[in-house]
């Protein structure tokens, strides 16, 4: 059965477990804020359809090369929040593809609204 | 209660910690990747993180530890239980396009079996308390689900529901969609209070498992199965087994089934008894149950009925190719 604490480690494993459940609220609390929703339990609650078009130096890339640039589908369906493809574009191409002066369209589909657009384009 | 006796005699932890444990592991194999890739660090949560890019024994090194938890944690549910949870949080932060909520909440369990002891019980209260109220809350603010549009699309356009379909034509524009959405942050906000407090908990186990049997159902199988499975395995942990034996009285006619469950009963916490009455009842703690509600308490309060129920509905859906990762 279960092990016994000692009084000590009884107040230590309670605090730890405190905070382990604090890191949790504050994932909720934070995505109040922001659009994106990793670590708050906020799964299947928005559907995006989408597809991204990349273009280096007025060439553009395949579907196969925008999978291995950002190991996500070139084209597919995000159930958590289409944010998190603006992000993961965004954060690639101002760090690993910076020197890549990349043009990345992203057409997307949230709920079945209309199709809207985001664009992205290295200024460097 | 009877001595248990484990399927594997070597740890000293309660039955249901090391069922679930099982099924976690169970999830990780057939649900995931983690297991079949080694980790990459690809634009990770924590910038820092960056610096280990090119070392690529750190990426070997959590693999290793992984694998080693896997094979391990069932003989140290303890301390493997919180590598393994660790390991998961490790491949997630590192490399965001391996986020998910199913796996954020596998790591979360895995921990907690491993960390939790008799007088921290509550914790697993408390973690799927979050998970429901998190859930509940986000769709609660979200325009989209308050004006029905999130679900009319969920269920025409993304799952082609029939009855969803047929129902909606008939009604005023989006109030079905309305409906629905509503009922789903009620449950999940109602559910968030119920498993924290631990109020009505049987009642509140078999409504969990309908909301996300419904949802199995009206999408054949594509949607929450990896939810209902691992929420299947926190309802394990909820149990409040009580110390003393069940008593389980029943007829020939469920002799059968009855049997199959008296095998499995490894921890030997039924009396059966076959009786000449057609009545089915289950005594716990001194109350009688009767019929249905006999044979709902006997399959949630038989922890090993329920890890196998568990077991074959992953095997089910992992063998019929219904999963989207």
């Amino acid at each position: 059965m279960f092990c016994s604490d000692t009084f000590d480690v009884m107040i230590y494993r309670r605090i730890i477990l405190v905070v382990f459940f604090a890191l949790q609220v504050s994932g909720i609390l934070h995505a109040l804020f922001t659009p994106l929703r990793y670590f708050c339990w906020a799964p299947y609650d928005q559907i995006s359809l989408y597809r991204i078009e990349v273009q280096i130096n007025q060439k553009s890339l395949s579907p196969k090369d925008i999978q291995e640039r950002y190991h996500i589908p070139a084209q597919g369906r995000e159930n958590r929040s289409i944010h998190h493809i603006i992000a993961l574009i965004q954060k690639y191409e101002q760090s690993y593809g910076k020197k890549d002066n990349a043009f990345v369209s992203l057409f997307y589909i949230t709920n079945g609204k209309k199709e809207e657009k985001w664009q992205w384009k290295n200024t460097q | 209660m009877a001595m248990e006796k484990y399927p594997i005699n070597i740890k000293k932890i309660p039955s249901h910690i090391f069922l679930v444990q099982l099924l976690l592991i169970i999830y990780l194999l057939l649900f995931t990747r983690i297991l079949l890739n080694i980790p990459q660090i690809f634009l990770p949560f924590l910038p820092f993180l960056d610096k280990f890019r090119n070392m690529t024994f750190v990426s070997y090194f959590v693999f290793i530890l992984l694998i080693i938890s896997v094979l391990l944690v069932i003989f140290r549910v303890r301390s493997f239980g919180i590598v393994l949870g660790l390991g998961i949080f490790w491949i997630m932060i590192a490399d965001r396009v391996q986020f998910s909520n199913s796996l954020s909440y596998a790591a979360c369990m895995s921990i907690l079996c491993g960390f939790v002891r008799e007088n921290t019980q509550w914790a697993f209260q408390v973690q799927v308390s979050l998970l429901y109220f998190g859930a509940g809350l986000n769709k609660s603010l979200d325009p989209d689900w308050l004006n029905g549009q999130y679900f009319e699309n969920f269920a025409l356009n993304i799952f082609h529901i029939p009855f969803y379909a047929f129902f909606s034509g008939k009604l005023p524009e989006l109030w079905l969609a309305k409906c629905l959405s509503y009922s789903v942050i009620l449950f999940e906000l109602g559910a968030s209070v119920a498993f924290l407090f631990k109020i009505k908990i049987f009642y509140a186990i078999l409504i969990a498992y309908i909301f996300h049997g419904v949802m199995l159902m009206m999408t054949k199988g594509a949607l929450s199965i990896l939810f209902f499975y691992l929420m299947g395995c926190s309802f394990i942990l909820l149990i409040d087994y009580p110390k003393s034996s069940i008593l389980v009285n029943y007829s020939s006619r469920f002799q059968f089934i009855m049997e199959i469950f008296k095998m499995i009963d490894f921890d030997q916490s039924f009396v059966w008894k076959k009786e000449n009455s057609k009545l089915f009842c289950v005594e716990i703690r001194g109350k009688g149950y009767n019929s249905l509600l006999a044979f709902l308490k006997l399959f949630l309060y038989h922890k090993y009925a329920h890890f196998l129920f568990l077991l074959v509905l992953a095997l089910f859906f992992k063998a019929k190719s219904f999963i989207s990762f």
